[in-house]
This record gives C-alpha cells, sequence and structure tokens, in this order.
C-alpha cells in the first residue's frame, strides 16, 4: 500500500504548486489591470494537456524542456550540472512530509520537522552552489544577495516552526495537526508566529518585497541567470515543490492542515483534502497581494528590517509558546 | 540678477580689441559676438563666474571661411532670455581651439562630439576619445587597431549594465566597477543607436525636417520639433498667431504630462514596483487617448509646423479632452498619494543618488534633474515661448532641496499637475480666441538663429543657419539627456548595485535622443576599454581584473 502515497504526493505536491504559482501570477496580473496567464499551447500537446490557463506555469516548464541546455565555458561542469538534480531531488523528498489534509507518507515519524528544514534549506543551498559554479558576475552578486536573505529569513522561519513545535510538544507535522484537532488552530493562540511564518515564506520564495535574488533590472536573473532549457526547468520545477511544500505546511503548522472531520471515512479524508487546498488557496492570495502591492527591498534595507523588525517577533512567539505551555492552556 | 549690458562690457574688456557684435536677436537678447580663439578661455572663465552655463559647444564648417566654432553661454536663469553666442574661425588646415572642459565639466562630451564630428582638436581635453564611434576605432581609419589589455587595479568585479539590459530598453552601456555591492567606478558609453540626424537634416528641406526632427526621441517629439520650427521661425522672421501658440503648448505640455508617466512607471520597475508601472501606464493611455484626439496621432503628434500648426482644434475636441484631462488629475493625484505615503518606495529612493547643487552646476544638469537638485530653472519661465508667459498662463516652476531620487520623482509627480493645469488653461483660452492657425512663409533669408524649449527630460537647444535656400546650411542639436547623462557620474559613485538602476532611471535617460556618448571618470588615471568582441566576452568571464 505504500506505493500509492509513494507516487501520488509529489504529483499532488507538483500540481499544487503550479496551482499556487497560477495563482499568484493571475492575481498579480488583476491587481495591475492585466488579464494574467493567456496562453495558446503547442498545437501537439493541445489533445494532452487541454488549452486551460490555470496549467500555465506548467507550460513554461515544458516551453523550457524543448529547449538547449546551455552550459558556459567558465563554468564547473559538474557541479553546474548536478545542483538542479540534487536540488530537486531534495525538494522531491520534501513532498512526503508534509499532510495535505491528513493524506501524508512521512508526516507521522517523530523528528520529521527537523528533516524537512533541511531538506528546505538544502534545495535554497543547491541552487547557490550551482550558481556559483556558473562563474557569471551577474549570478555571483546574486549568490551574495541570496545568501544574506537566507540567513535571516531560515531563522524567521525556523523559529516560527519551533515556536508551534513547543505549543504542540511535538516534532511530527501530523502530530502537530492531530493536536489542533483537540484543542483550537494554533493561528488563534500564536498569530505572531504565522506572521512571522508568512515573512519567511516571501523571503523563501522571492516574493516582492523579497525578490532581491533575482531582481531582473539589477542582476539579470540572480542565481539563474547562467541556466537554460532542461536545468532551468528542473529548477523551476522545485521552486513550484518548495511554493506548494511552504504553503502546505503553513496550513499544516496554522489552520489544523484543513482536518475539519476527523478521518474515519473516504468521505470524510476526500472533505478534508478539498478544504485543505481551499486554505492553502486562501493562505496564497494573502501572500498574493502583498506581491502586487509592495516594491523590492533593497539587500542591506531588508537584512536590517529583517534583524530589527521580524527576528524580535519570532523571538516574541516562542515566548508567547513558552508561556501558553507554562500556564497550561495546551 | 544681472544686467545684460554690464556683462557685455565687460565681456568687450576681456576679449578686445577682437570684440564684435555680428548679430542681435530676441530684442537684443540674444548677442552673437565673433572673436578670435586666444580669447575663448577668459571669456569662459570669466562667464561661468558669474553664474553663467556652457550650454553647448559647436561648429559648423562655412566653407572657405573655415570651421566656425560656436560657444553658447545661456545667462537665462539669471537675467530673462539672455544668451551669450560666442563664434570663432578656425582654419581648416589647423583646426585647433582651446578645451574648456579643463574648466567645466559641463562641456566635455560637447567638445568630443566636436572633434568626432568636425575634426576641430580641443587642446588639453582630459578624455580625448570616440564619442559616436567604438572606443577601439582606429585613428586615423587607416591605421591599425590597438588590441584591448586588462589593466589591474586590485581585485574588484566589473559588471556590464547594458547596452541590452533588462534595466533598460535603450542601448546604453554602463562598465560598472563594484567592491562587494558598492559602486566605485562607472564609464559610461552610449552611442549604439547613432542615426546621424544633424547631417540628415542638412541634406532635406525645412518642411521635411520638421518630421525629421521629431524622430529624434519618440517620447519628446513635439518639442523637437517645436524648436527646430522656432528657430526657422527667427530666420525667416515669423511670428505665429496666438491660437497656434496655445495649440502648440497645449501639445507640448501633453507630452511632457505622457512623458512624465511613463517615467514614473519605468522608475517603479527599476525599484520592483511592478504595479505602479502597469497603473502610471493604464493613466497615460488616457493621455495618449487625449493626443489622439486632438492630432490623430497616439504618439508622434506631427502637428506642428513653420508659422503655426497643421491642424485646428475645434469645441467638440476642447470638451472631450477637458473630461479626459479631469480623469488624468483625479488619478495622477491618487498615484501621487501613492507613491509618496509607500513605506518601501521611500526607504528605495530616499537619500540616494544625491547631486549637490554644485554639481548639477558643474555637471550641466538640466531640467527636472537641476530643479530637484534646487535649482530653479525653467526654459517656460527663463525663455517664455509658445504661451507660456505671464499674459498666456499663469503656473509655477516646481522646485525640491530634496537632490536625492526622492525629489526627482516628486518633481516630476507635481509638474505632470502643473502641465495638467496649463494644458486645461489652454483648452480655455482656446475656446476664446480664434484666428488663424497659419500665417504665410515668404521663403528663408539668410541667417542663423538658437533657441530652446524645455523638452520633458529638460532644456533642449536648437542651433540652425540657413544659406538663403529652402535646405538649412546647418542644424545642431543639444538634447537634455546628453547632459543629465553626463552628469550621472556625480550621482552613481559611493551608492549599492541595487541602487544603480533607479538613479541611472532618475534623470529619465533617452539614449536615442543623447544617442552618441562616453564618459570616463577622469579624475582616475587608469581606465580599460573593453571592445566589443570583449565585451561580449566579459558576460561570461568570471572576473574581469581591471
Amino acid at each position: 500500500m505504500i506505493i500509492i502515497p509513494l507516487i501520488l504526493i509529489p504529483i499532488i505536491s507538483f500540481l499544487l504548486g503550479i496551482l499556487f504559482s497560477y495563482e499568484i501570477r493571475k492575481i498579480f496580473a488583476r491587481a495591475q489591470f492585466r488579464l494574467g496567464p493567456l496562453t495558446s499551447m503547442y498545437s501537439e500537446l493541445k489533445p494532452l494537456l487541454g488549452t486551460s490557463r490555470l496549467i500555465q506555469p506548467l507550460y513554461d516548464i515544458l516551453k523550457l524542456l524543448y529547449k538547449e541546455s546551455i552550459i558556459p565555458k567558465s563554468a564547473n561542469k559538474t557541479l553546474f550540472k548536478i545542483s538542479p538534480w540534487i536540488s530537486f531531488l531534495l525538494i522531491f523528498i520534501a513532498s512526503y512530509f508534509i499532510s495535505y489534509g491528513g493524506f501524508t507518507l512521512l508526516g507521522n515519524f517523530e523528528l520529521n520537522i527537523i528533516f524537512l528544514i533541511y531538506l528546505i534549506v538544502g534545495v535554497t543551498l543547491f541552487w547557490l552552489i550551482g550558481a556559483v559554479a556558473s562563474g557569471s558576475p551577474w549570478s555571483e552578486v546574486g549568490v551574495r544577495r541570496e545568501a544574506e536573505l537566507m540567513f535571516t529569513v531560515e531563522v524567521t522561519l525556523v523559529s516560527s516552526i519551533f515556536s508551534i513545535a513547543i505549543l504542540s510538544n511535538s516534532l511530527s507535522i501530523q502530530k502537530i495537526v492531530n493536536h489542533q484537532l483537540n484543542s483550537i488552530p494554533y493561528i488563534i493562540l500564536n498569530p505572531i508566529a504565522a506572521i512571522a511564518f508568512i515573512i519567511g515564506l516571501l523571503g523563501k520564495l522571492h516574493l516582492k518585497p523579497f525578490d532581491i535574488p533575482d531582481a531582473e533590472v539589477e542582476i539579470v536573473a540572480g542565481p539563474f541567470t547562467e541556466y537554460s532549457g532542461k536545468y532551468l526547468a528542473l529548477l523551476y520545477t522545485s521552486k513550484y515543490f518548495l511554493t506548494s511544500i511552504l504553503i502546505g505546511l503553513f496550513v499544516d503548522l496554522f489552520l489544523a492542515g484543513g482536518q475539519i472531520l476527523p478521518p474515519i471515512n473516504p468521505v470524510n479524508k476526500i472533505i478534508n483534502f478539498i478544504t485543505f487546498i481551499i486554505l492553502c488557496l486562501i493562505m496564497t492570495f494573502i501572500i498574493s497581494i502583498i506581491n502586487a502591492l509592495a516594491p523590492r527591498f533593497r539587500i542591506d534595507q531588508a537584512f536590517k528590517w529583517m534583524i530589527t523588525r521580524v527576528w524580535p517577533i519570532s523571538v516574541l512567539s516562542i515566548i508567547l509558546s513558552l508561556i501558553f505551555v507554562y500556564i497550561g492552556v495546551i | 540678477m544681472i544686467k545684460l549690458n554690464e556683462v557685455l562690457s565687460e565681456l568687450e574688456k576681456i576679449l578686445s580689441p577682437n570684440f564684435k557684435i555680428v548679430k542681435l536677436d530676441m530684442n537684443g537678447r540674444h548677442v552673437y559676438i565673433e572673436t578670435s580663439v586666444d580669447k575663448l578661455i577668459d571669456a569662459a572663465k570669466y562667464l561661468l563666474s558669474i553664474d553663467g552655463r556652457l550650454i553647448h559647444i559647436t561648429a559648423s564648417d562655412e566653407g572657405y571661411k573655415g570651421l566656425k566654432l560656436i560657444h553658447v553661454y545661456g545667462l537665462d536663469h539669471l537675467c530673462i532670455n539672455s544668451h551669450i553666442i560666442l563664434q570663432t574661425y578656425l582654419s581648416r588646415e589647423h583646426a585647433v581651439a582651446p578645451s574648456i572642459s579643463k574648466i567645466t565639466y559641463q562641456v566635455l562630451w560637447a567638445e568630443r562630439e566636436t572633434m568626432e564630428l568636425l575634426g576641430i582638436k580641443f587642446d588639453g581635453h582630459p578624455d580625448p576619445r570616440h564619442i559616436f564611434l567604438p572606443h577601439e576605432w582606429p585613428d586615423p581609419v587607416e591605421s591599425k587597431a590597438e588590441e584591448w589589455k586588462p589593466v589591474k587595479v586590485g581585485k574588484k568585479c566589473v559588471l556590464p549594465i547594458g547596452p541590452y539590459h533588462p534595466a533598460m530598453i535603450e542601448g546604453g552601456y554602463f562598465k560598472v566597477k563594484v567592491d562587494g555591492e558598492e559602486v566605485i567606478d562607472v564609464d559610461i558609453k552610449v552611442g549604439f543607436n547613432h542615426r546621424g540626424i544633424m547631417k540628415l537634416a542638412e541634406r532635406r528641406s525645412f518642411w521635411k525636417d520638421i518630421f525629421l526632427v521629431s524622430r529624434v526621441c519618440g517620447i519628446c517629439n513635439t518639442p523637437h520639433a517645436l524648436t527646430f520650427t522656432m528657430a526657422v521661425e527667427a530666420i525667416a522672421n515669423i511670428t505665429p498667431s496666438d491660437r497656434a501658440q496655445y495649440i502648440r503648448t497645449l501639445l507640448a505640455e501633453l507630452n511632457r504630462i505622457h512623458s512624465h508617466l511613463l517615467w514614473l512607471g519605468v522608475a517603479g520597475e527599476l525599484i520592483g514596483f511592478k504595479t505602479l508601472l502597469m497603473w502610471a501606464w493604464k493613466i497615460r493611455e488616457n493621455v495618449q487617448d487625449c493626443t489622439e484626439l486632438l492630432t490623430g496621432n497616439r504618439v508622434h503628434m506631427d502637428a506642428i509646423t513653420i508659422s503655426g500648426v497643421r491642424r485646428d482644434i475645434n469645441d467638440q475636441q476642447i470638451r472631450k479632452a477637458r473630461e479626459k484631462l479631469k480623469d488624468v488629475k483625479k488619478e495622477v493625484e491618487k498615484l501621487a498619494e501613492i507613491v509618496v505615503s509607500h513605506g518601501i518606495v521611500r526607504a528605495r529612493t530616499e537619500d540616494i543618488g544625491i547631486l549637490s547643487l554644485h554639481d548639477a552646476k558643474d555637471g550641466g544638469a538640466v531640467g527636472p534633474t537641476a530643479r530637484a537638485s534646487g535649482w530653479k530653472m525653467d526654459v517656460r519661465k527663463d525663455n517664455p515661448y509658445a504661451a507660456y508667459s505671464e499674459e498666456y498662463t499663469t503656473w509655477d516652476i516646481i522646485v525640491d532641496e530634496g537632490k536625492d531620487v526622492f525629489a526627482r520623482t516628486i518633481v516630476r509627480v507635481k509638474e505632470i499637475l502643473v502641465s495638467i493645469d496649463i494644458c486645461l488653461q489652454c483648452l480655455d483660452a482656446l475656446k476664446r480666441i480664434s484666428g488663424p492657425i497659419k500665417v504665410e512663409v515668404k521663403g528663408f533669408p539668410e541667417g542663423e538663429a538658437i533657441r530652446k524649449t524645455e523638452a520633458p527630460r529638460g532644456e533642449l537647444l536648437y542651433y540652425v543657419a540657413s544659406n538663403g535656400s529652402n535646405i538649412p546650411k546647418t542644424v545642431r542639436i543639444r538634447t537634455p539627456s546628453y547632459r543629465n547623462i553626463s552628469a550621472l557620474i556625480f550621482m552613481l559613485k559611493g551608492y549599492s548595485l541595487a541602487d544603480a538602476p533607479i538613479i541611472i532611471g532618475s534623470v529619465d535617460p533617452c539614449f536615442s535622443c543623447t544617442d552618441r556618448v562616453i564618459i570616463v571618470d577622469d579624475k582616475r588615471g587608469k581606465k580599460a576599454i573593453l571592445s566589443y568582441n570583449e565585451f561580449m566576452k566579459g558576460l561570461a568571464l568570471k572576473k574581469l581584473e581591471v
């Protein structure tokens, strides 16, 4: 029976990533009085994929697969080729850890949240390694920015995750979800941690105001500048995975994973899964609005802002959790 | 305030015995003086010491008389309409003149352009490199080009911003040397789009030239056509009717509104605010519609002609245009509110790219760039043309003391509102005033004239000379971006690389009107020039050790 979630979960995760990326793009466009993704598909792929605009992000990847992968002369070829694959592999594994409305493979065992954090950090790290190996000055500046941003963002993200772990007294994602079913969603108990998580999520997904590493008017495409063709497709795929995993993680940690009914029969399970997706879409809507209405920070401003404003919030969220545990609300 | 008579008498003392007033224009306010080459530096020193501006240096080929070197000094920001034009004849065989760029930075490019176009050598020019041609172009052409070799000065990373770069739609090449994120040196090469319009204009008739010069820049096409026309009218001694003047003002201001809105959008994109780009350009669509309503074209109006305008505006058009402009005004006010109150916009633009008043004067900044540095200078007030003078329309110059990118944004946003106000006044006046839109043109006598207008980006200068035929003898253009881009060097150094695009963007660079530029920091001794091939490689090179 393990084979079904083993195959199904990455597919679900990827499709959700495409859905959320579409929503981010669409709302970004609607906020600007544009129409957003509108496309016509390659005629030979039409019967396979249909003409829906929903999967525009998928078309983007498919288009890249048609293209030639150029490897710059100055690059360290082994690292340049292998690091997109490793980052893809890491995020692929990470997708098994999330609880999709109760449907999960590795969500149950203890300490899995620690694994997940390492995997998520690893993805960004291998993007950076590939970019450094490309030898382009644009990538170099992009990597410097990405590393600085990563330093501040990971702290926020991890401290927010840990404040939830403290509340539930558990390091397992499914157990955290189950805890919330017994008491109340943690977004009500610890909204500060939720805010810190959203800020971390914006930084992690390179949404405005934290799209500093791939600011196209300054440094072309930042770390991805020299990537093209299949390798770029791979990087985009891992980015879509990352989108769905982080948003799913938010719903799991703060909104009880969308489980409104006890998962005793298949109907309830399906309702839970749909609730999970709806909650994810609402969450995506919020970050899309922020993305549409903010300009980009400069890297030093972002760094300063994160340390002076957001880190205190992160610390506060942990303190809040500790107080709740101490007085025994949970 | 200074008096032109006092300046002239002082100048006579300096230049004597070679002082000869050859022509007076604009009620005696444009003084053409013929003098000798050796006195030029003294004259420049004096005129700059009384806070004058050296607007342009150019030259024209006068046949057997030799080459005529023309220095155009502007005193109009001190004393209304005043210009002093120094002219010197140089022999064709030995065309050497002293360089003024040792005294003031602002003419660096103008002298290089003259060197390139007419072969006049400037003694003591700090940076006599090619301006239109590639740096490595052999001189003389028959000799072999030297191969470029990198000069090693420590370990600094060089990033090429341009000529093909997402931040710039047009071809300009900023070689930015960075230490980490900090910009420590800039080298600018422009001239990827040289079209030789000034030469082309000398081959066409006056009537055709209007359409040619409005193609210098697509965005500020009306000021180009208007300035050329005004210069020709000065030669032919024509005064257009009041109605034509109002229509000209209206069209020029519509041009300014759409140019500033376009700039606001681009600036938004440069700081990563794509939504601002889309909003600003959505408003701009209304202005384009208004332009289409009045002239039939959305961008290139082509409505101005010698002695007037080509199309009249009827009452129905006036009513529709008024409604459109009032909508635009409301939306611009809303947008301005967002820009001014947005925390991140302020964080990204405040205290960035500071251009002090001294640097603005030395670097020769013009237009909104100069006004944002606290320099009260506007051709529309200093040098009233069309319907800008007091008796036609009432309005104020927008000045800001901020000196940074935010100040330049504020100046432009406020200018949009002022422009809309002027447009509405013009529309009101057009309802009142009737009259012909054209007057008769009785040929073009021999003569020369300079005329200036305030293009959206700043002061635009035309020098036109006629030899009595229907083809101009000389046409010389000094575009505003020419000056503002050269002043960029004062703004870029010391700021972060992330700020470089918005600082470059903040002067509203228009490469198609600048078209032919290079600057190099002359304070630094060592510099390396990238050839085209080297540049193409440069993108892939890990680190250029320059």
